[in-house]
């Protein structure tokens, strides 16, 4: 299993050299460019606890990871309320209508009682 | 040409120097008394659901974790005290959209210049760096919501404390030069730009930005591939970003790839619908005001921080302690630096370390002998070469932008 994919981090990083030539550019004062590869950390489904928690995971991560969510100041349901819809109107959330109000309600609460930093740990 | 003297280094500082200096000021920083304390795992921002993590990403040192996707990273206060050029793995991180570039080819990358020109262009990064005037620039970046965690009352929004800041060394070629070369077609009025950076959903707006040609063509707004005499981390917009120095980080596009000239106002989202601040001084209204006029972020204002003492630190009665720090002037230079250590009702000149430019943080110094033990407020406040001084009272704006209010910290006189 982890030799399996070792293996494929192996095949994937010669792919990705492969396909960028080693070439590099020197500008005039001397920084020299290359082509860069980086990866970024994945994270989980961020949201638990109460039956909402699901719904949560489904739409409020496909943009942006919880820490978006999770480190919001205390606002009222209103406000929760607006954000939500601001996420459907303005960024094209596809969060049906219906369940604007419970998901506010759950966010409204997840969000000033965020797992513990050491559960938040990133890949 | 005279002007543009007081804010370009050129060979004035040569890399090796430059270099030396992005490490040296470790050792500088190191303060035995009220020094602030070395990173741990976690950090505690002062103000509500303000517990971080740090954590370290590619090319980075761990800095304080606000969102894993897209990355928003912030730079840890202690890094300030530490030299006045950031350093490229500690200059935070600020993305909107989920989809940002990890790989770049530097042999297909292309920049094009096109909409309202007589001549489209499309070039490779050998091109542009070559055919091209290199220019530098010294000009801190700062998010427009820097500081957003301490609005009063709070507003959603990415809650920052104060290190969604950072200051570099920009090296690349003048905007005009390009546009020069693309020849804007009469009545070209704005200049966009977009980079690689993309949503997830079909609905997102794409994450697009305009300046007025004039302010595009001013020789300062330049296209950066060097970032303190190295290339940018990819975080930070590897191959190019877009520099416009005084202006708030926003219109600084990371991963530039299209510039298109218009001929009439940009009304996009992210200039028409986001980053709108109230028409007033420091972009101040009260909370719940009605028909307040609002229009894009724009420029600024000055700011300063003591990086050498923390909040609550000790210092010792009649024992003369060095108070120094980071300060700039915003769309225009710094002209002082003031003190006080009685809660704003005295202040003193402080001393202002070497000049790297107008748009550039400059450190600060000042000697301060308590005499009285006890509670002590110190604050210092940056006024710049227009007269703009910090304010002594907070800014608020619903979208928590541009707060720039005379700083304090508390400390205790033993
Ligand atoms: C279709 C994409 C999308 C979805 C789905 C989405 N968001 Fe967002 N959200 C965004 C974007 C884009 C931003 C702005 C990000 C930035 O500025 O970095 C944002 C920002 C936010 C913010 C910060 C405040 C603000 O208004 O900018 C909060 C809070 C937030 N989202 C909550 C949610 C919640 C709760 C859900 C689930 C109901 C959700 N989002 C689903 C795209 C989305």
């Amino acid at each position: 299993m982890k030799h399996r994919k070792y293996l494929y981090l192996a095949a994937a990083a010669f792919a990705i050299s492969g396909c960028m030539k080693q070439t590099l550019i020197t500008t005039p004062g001397g920084i020299v460019l290359r082509s860069q590869h980086i990866s970024l950390p994945s994270h989980g489904r961020e949201f638990s606890g109460a039956p909402e928690s699901s719904v949560a995971n489904t739409y409020c991560l496909m943009c942006h990871s919880g820490g978006m969510v999770l480190t919001q100041p205390p606002l009222d349901l209103a406000q929760w309320q607006n954000e939500v819809r601001k996420m459907i109107k303005v960024y094209g959330c596809p969060l049906p209508g219906s369940d604007v109000d419970q998901v506010a309600q759950f966010i409204a609460h997840a969000s000033q009682n965020p797992p513990p930093l050491s559960a938040r740990a990133e890949k | 040409m005279a002007p543009t003297r007081d804010y370009t280094i050129g060979n004035a500082l040569a890399r090796r120097d430059f270099l030396r200096m992005l490490t040296m000021g470790v050792a500088a920083g190191a303060v035995a008394r009220g020094a602030i304390p070395a990173l741990a795992g976690t950090i505690q921002l002062p103000f509500a659901n303000g517990a971080r993590r740090l954590q370290a990403f590619a090319q980075k040192r761990p800095l304080i974790l606000l969102r894993t996707r897209s990355p928003l990273l912030e730079t840890p206060m202690a890094v300030f005290n530490q030299g006045v050029f950031t350093p490229n793995d500690a200059f935070y991180v600020r993305w909107h959209l989920a989809d940002i570039p990890t790989a770049i080819d530097i042999n297909t990358y292309r920049l094009r210049v096109f909409g309202h020109v007589n001549s489209p262009i499309e070039t490779d990064l050998r091109s542009l760096v070559h055919d091209y005037p290199a220019f530098e620039i010294a000009a801190v970046n700062q998010c427009s919501g820097n500081s957003r965690g301490f609005f009063n009352p709070r507003v959603p929004g990415g809650e920052w404390g104060n290190g969604a800041m950072g200051n570099a060394l920009w090296t690349g070629i003048r905007l005009k030069d390009l546009l020069a070369k693309a020849n804007p077609r009469a009545g070209a009025r704005f200049v966009r730009f977009n980079g690689l950076d993309k949503g997830t959903q079909p609905n997102t707006p794409d994450f697009l930005k305009s300046l007025e040609l004039d302010h595009a063509m001013n020789g300062e707004v330049m296209i950066a591939y060097g970032m303190n005499h190295q290339p940018l981390p990819m975080l930070n917009g590897f191959p190019l970003r877009a520099v416009v120095p005084g202006w708030f980080a926003t219109y600084w596009v990371k991963s530039l790839s299209d510039i298109e000239v218009l001929d009439h106002p940009d009304d996009n989202f992210w200039m028409k619908g986001a980053y709108l601040v109230p028409d007033t001084p420091h972009f101040n209204m009260k909370p719940g005001q009605a028909g307040v006029k609002m229009v894009p972020i724009s420029t600024m204002g000055p700011r300063s921080f003591i990086t050498n003492i923390s909040d609550g630190a000790a210092l010792k009665k009649d024992r003369r302690t060095n108070i120094s720090g980071i300060a700039f002037g915003g769309d225009t230079g710094l002209t002082d630096v003031m003190f006080s250590s009685d809660g704003g009702r005295t202040w003193r000149q402080t001393r202002l370390d070497r000049d790297y430019g107008k748009y550039s943080f400059r450190r600060f110094q000042i000697q301060f002998t308590p005499v009285q033990a006890g509670g002590a407020v110190l604050m210092v406040k940056a006024i710049n070469s227009n007269g703009v001084e910090q304010p002594m009272e907070p800014n608020w704006n619903p979208s928590g932008y541009a707060r720039n209010v005379v700083e304090q910290i508390r400390v205790r006189i033993v």
